[in-house]
């Protein structure tokens, strides 16, 4: 059975964008097939950490969401591109549905709105006629209909904070939510932890916080920073601990429904 | 009151206009939550899953989701196996924004010369952002 896997956070910049592309890579690379897709039509990234760039990127999510093609015609097999020039084995293919970075389309679908069922519809086009194991939705952060139909629809849902106050309040808003849409599984990941942190203290503590289960912990890491989203982190350095953090969420992943 | 009765007041109440939002979800009570979710979930819901959901009677329940249809949360179709109801969820409102808030996005994407005009409040040309891995003390050792 295929499955939607949805990465949020309540505060922008807490590596939803990073997380939601390692763990995507990390599944293909164990052979299952995957699209990923941003939601985050008003501030598009992911594209990025897949080495794509304007030029690139002839439709997007936003040409669908226009009726100007069909959901398939936005599809891009980022397979080969992962990796940056070093041989990395992909185990299946990973298939990227980006936003658009135009301008002129960002401010159309703001100002104009957009029909969010064909959204909707686009997701479970894209997992039956790309006949993929899991679908892996990056999301804007906060809440707007984009996110809170992508944390509707995820048969895993994993939200990100970082250990600070803000994030933690906010979290609570979110795990509130998803609840209320009955999210059949939900862990939480923590980011940019220190390493001079406890870490087995700090998981008991927010899991405590939240009644939730911690999937992982990833530390703040200058190794990540230094690389500035243009790759696949844990692929180009597998031994590295946020690469082994990484691993045990994709662990997470693979168990639900197993 | 039975349960169908309240969820029909409770449809009853709300304004009707065409589709739901997500964010409306969030507030139904929990039984009419409970369908909405389950149909927003799986694309489609029949006559015979609503009512094992809500514990009532086929006919009884063919009630409320027609109730449901009218008052815009659902879309109904008549199907070879009988009516089949799917999520029936609103367009997404647009913002005020001003139109040209994203100009200077589109000048990054345009023309990364930008950078050599130095016409007041010019922002960084993107070439600038793609070079910042180079202004390094030492090259960067691999972790
Ligand atoms: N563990 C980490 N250690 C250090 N830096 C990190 C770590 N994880 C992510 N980053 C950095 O944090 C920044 C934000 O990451 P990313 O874009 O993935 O976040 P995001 O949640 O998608 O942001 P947004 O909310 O804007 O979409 C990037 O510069 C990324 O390199
Ligand atoms: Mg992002």
């Amino acid at each position: 059975m295929s499955k939607i896997i949805s990465i949020h956070s309540f505060r922008g910049g807490t590596g939803k964008s990073n997380i939601s592309a390692n763990v995507a890579s990390q599944l293909a690379q164990r052979g299952n097939r995957v699209g990923v897709i941003d939601t985050d039509i008003q501030s598009p990234g992911i594209h990025v950490l897949f080495g794509m760039d304007d030029e690139q990127i002839d439709k997007s999510l936003n040409d669908y969401l226009w009726g100007r093609c069909k959901i398939e015609e936005t599809v891009y097999n980022v397979s080969a591109r992962v990796g940056k020039g070093e041989v990395i084995v992909m185990g299946a293919d990973i298939f990227l549905i980006p936003s658009s970075i135009r301008a002129g389309e960002i401010a159309r679908v703001l100002r104009e709105g957009y029909d969010v069922s064909l959204l909707n519809e686009g997701f479970r086009a894209l997992v039956s006629r790309l006949n993929l194991d899991y679908l892996v939705i990056d999301t804007h952060p906060g809440l707007n209909e984009e996110t809170l139909l992508s944390i509707a629809i995820s048969d895993v849902l994993f939200l990100i904070l970082r250990p600070d106050q803000q994030d933690f309040q906010g979290t609570a808003v979110t795990v509130d939510v998803a609840r209320k849409l009955e999210v059949p599984n939900l862990f939480l990941i923590i980011n940019k932890a220190l390493s001079s942190y406890d870490f087995d203290e700090l998981k008991q503590r927010v899991e405590e916080i939240y009644d939730s289960p911690v999937a992982a912990i990833l530390p703040l890491s200058e190794d990540v920073a230094r690389m500035q989203s243009s790759d696949i982190f844990s692929l180009r350095y597998p031994d590295h601990p946020v690469s082994e953090a990484i691993r045990r969420v994709v662990d997470y992943v693979e168990a639900v429904g197993k | 009151m039975g349960i169908l009765k309240r969820l029909q007041q409770e449809i009853d109440e709300r304004e009707k206009h065409e589709g739901v939002t997500l964010a409306e979800l969030l507030d139904l009570s929990p039984p009419l939550r409970r369908l909405m979710n389950r149909v927003t979930r799986y694309g489609e819901l029949t006559v015979a899953q609503a009512a094992e959901m809500l514990e009532e009677t086929p006919e009884n329940t063919a009630k409320m989701l027609n109730k449901l249809v009218d008052n815009g949360f659902l879309l109904r179709e008549q199907r070879a196996e009988g009516w089949v109801y799917q999520v029936h969820l609103a367009r997404k409102r647009g913002t005020s924004l001003p139109a040209d808030l994203w100009t200077p996005l589109a000048e990054q994407i345009e023309s990364p010369e930008a950078e050599a005009s130095d016409s007041e409040g010019a922002p960084p040309a993107l070439d600038t952002f793609r070079h910042i891995g180079e202004i390094q003390r030492e090259k960067p050792q691999d972790p």
